[in-house]
């Protein structure tokens, strides 16, 4: 298991540098440039940069040198000191930038994932222990409702039905205009609605994950089984089923981070908030690619990790697959 | 030869509905086909995406001779009246107009992102499935990591960069698309080729593309159009993501995504609905109707639900 757990880290390193390589040369590949946008060419006051002065700023922020050697650079940079590079606009260093918003969206990420599995998780009992039911039908239409519904246009109708017709909810950031040290209600206030946006597509997901693996498992032999021997019905639902089912629900709520994090930078967007995912999302429109580059290490990182410990905890909880593992090292 | 550590709900369950061998190669469409037609909303979902197609075709027709492009500052923001059905934008262009034509771009967008998923699911996926081993092993690793990575900053960076704009968009989504898709290929590829009549192919000297491509394929198909279906929800949910954010579809070419931009401006969420209603609505209509076809498909390719 060791041996297992120890290659798999290993693993994840690769792949963060497969990735990253793959969004520097794209990068590469794409026309536009930061210095440009510094500038847009059809300014309207006729600002105009120079060949010279424009091979003069490229020096100076680093683009004259080849991709692949800016590549190592920054890999090196990463590895022996820690080091993220700058943020091309305001020449901070994108290690402390992230850090000092990361929190904010951990946050709203961490709130949504625990209410949405939770919730998630007793709606699709209720569904597959009831199928077919009045209950099962309504939960099922809503959960196909919700995902078919975008994340932002969810925001967006959350907007104006709770900040806007009844304005109970503050239309955006993460505490009051002009308050240095919001209250602990206060910040709540703020988050209701970004988390309330975050959660509702991933109860929907989790309820129909749950939902379908429940019913596989109540087809099974083993719960046949179990039932014909007299089980109580309690005992067989809260031992058998929902033991075997809560395995594809860990790796479903991990399949489901990506797609939390990336619907956390549209409500962080929406709703102004000072997180990670706002400030890749300007980035991305100013051309800054330290800060892109940095947002995504770090949250491929966070996934992979998840994704990690899932497996661990799935091999420490499934016999079947703790041998498996063990057998190949 | 599988070593799928982690059980996969989603590939498992179409997994399960084709490894069932069919007796009457025929037979097994004419069922699909008669058991999706009783799905009540799959065919609902058929109409509402027909109409879309239609309205999208026929959009020059559909949007009563309207330019969508066009503005007109003697209309701004008018409310819904007999001249324009849907009311006028920020600088007076028609909104049903933009609608109709909104909904070539999304459509669009779904099908060739949905296509070009396929290409590479097939080929990944196949590769994957039919040779097995280490190349296997590779391959399944590498579109563990493709799922798994945040690919929502990737396209937000790579279409940022690439200078927004709908084929860009289609390539990129297209690109970070293929994983779930080819996992459902290879598991087809992995227990399609151990069954007696490609058994009996290979034994009459079938080569490996006559194998590949005349008795794999096909029998792959079905699940391919289940998953390309949510592959489409994606493409249309993704497209309209990124053009509201500004990194899709650039003005003046109307899309829904971009359309609901504008809602963003408090006096328009609050005072105009006309702007920003109907997008969201179509977006989400749309989406549903997919969904529903998708479920329809599902039901009806599943070969459990025959026995009930």
């Amino acid at each position: 298991m060791t041996g297992y757990i120890f290659r798999r880290l290993i693993y994840i390193i690769p792949l963060l540098l497969l990735m990253t390589a793959i969004t520097f040369t794209m990068i590469e590949l794409a026309p536009g440039e930061f210095v440009d946008a510094l500038i847009p060419p059809d300014t309207a006051f006729g600002i105009r940069l120079s060949p010279e002065e424009r091979e003069r700023l490229r020096a100076r922020y680093g683009f004259d040198k080849p991709a692949y050697v800016r590549y190592f650079i920054w890999v090196k940079e990463l590895v022996v000191f820690q080091n993220l590079g700058t943020d091309l606009v305001t020449g901070a260093p994108v290690l402390n930038e992230l850090t000092q918003r990361w929190p904010m969206s951990l946050k709203l990420q961490g709130t949504a994932l625990v209410i949405y599995v939770a919730v998630g998780v007793m709606l699709g009992m209720a569904s597959a222990f009831r199928q077919y039911s009045a209950l099962d039908h309504v939960l099922t239409a809503f959960g196909l409702i919700w995902i078919s519904t975008p994340l932002f246009v969810f925001a967006i109708f959350l907007l104006y039905l709770f900040a806007l017709a009844l304005p109970i909810f503050p239309v955006g950031h993460e505490k009051p205009i002009g308050v240095e040290n919001p209250t602990i209600l206060q910040s709540i206030h703020h988050m209701v609605l970004p988390v309330a946006v975050l959660s509702l597509t991933g109860i929907a997901a989790t309820q129909r994950l749950m939902r379908a693996t429940i019913l596989e498992v109540l087809n099974s032999d083993y719960v046949r089984t179990s039932r014909a021997k007299g089980l109580r019905e309690r005992v067989v639902r809260f031992r058998h089923v929902l033991r075997n089912a809560s395995l594809p629900l860990v790796t479903g709520v991990v399949l489901g981070l990506p797609e939390l994090i990336g619907g956390s930078f549209i409500v962080e967007y929406v709703f102004s908030w000072p997180g990670v995912g706002s400030y890749s999302l300007n980035a991305a429109l100013h051309y800054n690619y330290p800060v892109l580059l940095g947002g995504l290490i770090l949250n491929g990182g966070l996934v992979l990790m998840a994704s990690l410990l899932a497996d661990i905890a799935i091999g420490w909880v499934d016999p079947r697959i703790r041998i498996a593992a063990g057998r190949q090292g | 030869m599988s070593q799928t550590f982690v059980p996969d709900p989603i590939s498992a369950e179409v997994d399960l509905g084709l490894s069932v061998r069919k007796t009457r190669s025929g037979s097994t469409w004419a069922r699909i086909r008669r058991r999706f037609w009783r799905h009540r909303p799959a065919v609902a979902g058929i109409v509402v995406v027909s109409i879309l197609l239609v309205l999208a075709i026929f959009a020059p027709i559909s949007a009563l001779g309207i330019d969508p492009s066009e503005p007109n500052f003697g209309e701004i923001n008018n409310a819904p009246s007999a001249k324009h059905v849907l009311g006028t934008d920020g600088i007076g262009r028609d909104m049903w107009a933009r609608l109709v034509y909104g909904a070539r771009i999304s459509l669009s967008v779904g099908f060739v992102v949905v296509g070009i998923t396929i290409v590479i699911a097939i080929v990944i996926g196949g590769i994957s499935g039919y040779f097995g081993g280490t190349v296997d092993t590779i391959l399944q690793r590498f579109t563990e990591a493709v799922m798994l990575f945040p690919s929502f900053i990737l396209i937000i960076t790579v279409t940022a960069f690439l200078e927004p704009s709908i084929y860009n968009v289609m390539i990129v989504l297209g690109i970070f698309g293929w994983p779930g898709m080819s996992r459902v290929v290879r598991s087809m590829f992995l227990s399609l080729r151990e069954t007696d009549y490609v058994l009996a192919a290979r034994a009459v000297g079938v080569r490996w593309p006559g194998i590949v491509f005349r008795h794999i394929l096909p029998g792959t198909l079905a699940p391919i159009i289940v998953s390309g279906t949510l592959g489409l929800v994606g493409a249309i949910m993704t497209e309209a993501t990124l053009s509201f954010l500004g990194l899709g579809v650039q003005e003046p070419t109307p899309s829904w995504g971009s359309m609901l931009t504008h809602a963003m401006q408090l006096p328009v969420l609050r005072e105009m609905w006309w702007r920003w209603i109907p997008p969201a609505v179509l977006i989400f209509v749309t989406v549903l109707a997919v969904n529903f076809i998708g479920d329809g498909l599902r039901d009806a390719a599943d070969p459990m639900a025959i026995e009930r």
